[in-house]
């Protein structure tokens, strides 16, 4: 039996549904024998003391979930999301880096830097990639600063906004297509598939139409109706990525199939798991495996040892703490922060 | 004739110095998605060996995981906590999120200032922030770290700043400390520098070290 801890954030939770998948979540990994901890922001600090750490929670290394994965990778517990899957896959241009170097069929695309942004440099895009074109802020999630543009003055809008937020930015060629395969991906291997049914009104997954808000529709594919090729390319894609958990955007277009992106912290509460049943058990069996545990334990030891630190597990760590340093009863006791979790 | 070279690195200049087959990048700062993070992670991506990593910037700039690294590598550190809005006094106070940076701490020594504060960093509590709470009498100190080396400090912070240039690797950074009452020295957290903030010897120490090898970018 092992402990396992959900890291969630009630300030990022936004439907009714992500509160069922963590229930679900939940259910599953005690019918398995295990005990649940749902962990916020503020607990932290009870990271070392888990067997195991499972992020849901909107993942970026500007907030706390890699605080929280980071926290566990330093003390040697299985944590997924891990934090280089959140470094890669959080930042698009790190993340279409890593599946160019891997040489995984993706749009054609260009890291545009902000001090080489002129309208010179978009018509050559434009030449280049043809029209429109897609632009991506770099930590972009739910298609929110993704952006189509047909010509120079809209490019050279977008960038100048998208630049305020990075130094580089992705520019992509367009491709057109009425659905994106999601393939859900664990150690590399196929956990499900879906397809997300882009709305009419838009080219992405979720958009704001007339001040509305419009989600995809998400419709689980058995694995017997998934071509082949789009599964292979699925795993292909999150195996350039890491042996984490991630979920692969995948559009076909004159017959021809391309990576769109790969996220971490997938979406799993859309029904994704409709036709595979045991989606947390396989997660949850993964991420408390004897051998996820090895590699912790290797993870920490390799980015402590790299920087001469002494590794300590969690039962030692406990008593390392600075002077200073408040209590766990005083540190969790506060009306307040109860409150806001 | 010899002509004296102004010593002062340019503004927004960012260089790289090349040793041993790794590529060192010295710049102001670091912080994700600018343009020496991304130098980084493209020759990451390129399988070249670089200093610092992305995620020793990571971890040296998210004051968290810099405190707990640091305190893994055994040098003294202050506690800290992840809080939405209590914090107990006096206490520093750091943000955590994309607009915070730990040059921008707030040492609160009184509620009515704390609540201003918190309701700045978080943004009205959209954000969590991290707490560390000090004693009435500590004070805080900062010194300036060029490749581990520190000018003009005791040997106390030097020897300090020397092992957090071997657990962070940054070139260049500042090293926020709270001093206590028995005169030792906690680490509160690591923050870009500016060239302009450098003291002469400081200029001079960082010039004479890029003069070596070295490549810039404009």
């Amino acid at each position: 039996m092992s402990k396992l801890g959900i890291f969630v954030n009630r300030k990022t939770m936004s439907s009714s549904s992500q509160l069922m998948s963590l229930v679900k979540c939940r259910d599953v990994a005690e019918s398995m024998g295990h005990t649940i901890e749902f962990i916020f922001p503020v607990d932290m600090k009870k990271i070392p003391r888990l067997d195991a750490l499972f992020i849901r929670a909107d993942t970026d290394p500007m907030n706390t979930t890699y605080v929280a994965a980071r926290m566990a990778e330093m003390y040697g517990v299985p944590v997924i999301d891990d934090p280089s899957s959140i470094r890669i896959c959080a930042d698009k241009i790190n993340m279409y880096m890593h599946l160019q170097k891997k040489n995984i069929s993706m749009p054609r695309t260009i890291f545009l830097k902000k001090r080489e942004m002129d309208g010179l440099q978009a018509g050559q895009l434009f030449e280049e990639l043809g029209c429109p074109l897609v632009l991506k802020e770099p930590s972009t999630s739910f298609s929110v600063r993704v952006e189509k543009v047909s010509d120079e003055d809209e490019f050279m809008k977008v960038a100048k906004r998208f630049f305020k937020l990075s130094d580089w930015i992705v520019v992509q060629e367009y491709i057109e297509s009425r659905f994106d395969w999601r393939v859900g991906v664990i150690d590399g291997e196929l956990l499900y598939a879906c397809r997300y049914i882009i709305p009419s009104e838009t080219f992405k997954i979720q958009a704001s139409v007339n001040g509305h808000i419009v989600y995809c529709d998400v419709e689980s594919v058995p694995v017997d109706q998934v071509p082949p090729e789009v599964i292979d390319l699925g795993k292909q894609a999150a195996r350039a990525i890491g042996r984490g958990l991630y979920g692969v955007d995948i559009k076909e277009s004159n017959g021809k199939l391309f990576v769109i992106e790969v996220n971490d912290n997938p979406s799993l509460e859309g029904g994704e798991d409709e036709h595979y049943p045991d989606m947390f058990e396989k997660i949850i069996s993964n991420l408390i495996s004897a051998q996820a545990l090895e590699d912790a334990r290797d993870l920490s030891m390799e980015s402590v040892s790299s920087a001469g630190l002494m590794a300590r597990y969690p039962q030692e760590t406990e008593s390392a703490y600075a002077v200073g340093q408040s209590s766990e009863s005083d540190m969790f006791s506060n009306d307040i922060d109860s409150q806001e979790r | 004739m010899n002509q004296r070279r102004d010593p002062t690195p340019k503004k927004d200049i960012m260089y790289t110095l090349s040793e041993d087959g790794s590529q060192y990048i010295v710049n102001e700062s670091y912080f994700y998605k600018t343009e020496p993070y991304y130098v980084i992670v493209k020759n990451e991506n390129e399988g070249m060996s670089t200093t610092p990593s992305s995620r020793d910037v990571l971890d040296a700039y998210i004051v968290p995981i810099c405190l707990e690294k640091a305190k893994l590598a055994g040098i003294s550190v202050c506690g800290w906590t992840i809080s939405y809005q209590f914090v107990p006094l006096p206490a520093i106070i750091y943000g955590l999120n994309y607009f915070s940076t730990p040059s921008d701490y707030f040492l609160v020594n009184d509620h009515e200032e704390a609540k201003k504060v918190v309701r700045h960093i978080t943004n009205h509590g959209r954000y969590p922030f991290c707490y560390q709470k000090i004693a009435d009498t500590s004070t805080v100190t900062r010194c300036v770290s060029i490749f581990g080396r520190s000018i003009n400090c005791s040997e106390k912070i030097s020897e300090i700043a020397e092992r957090i240039y071997q657990v962070f690797k940054l070139p260049l950074v500042e090293i926020v400390m709270v001093k206590d009452d028995s005169g030792s020295y906690n680490l509160s957290s690591l923050a870009p520098v500016k060239y302009s903030q450098l003291s002469k010897e400081e200029k001079e120490m960082l010039q004479n070290l890029l003069d070596k090898r070295v490549k810039r970018f404009e």
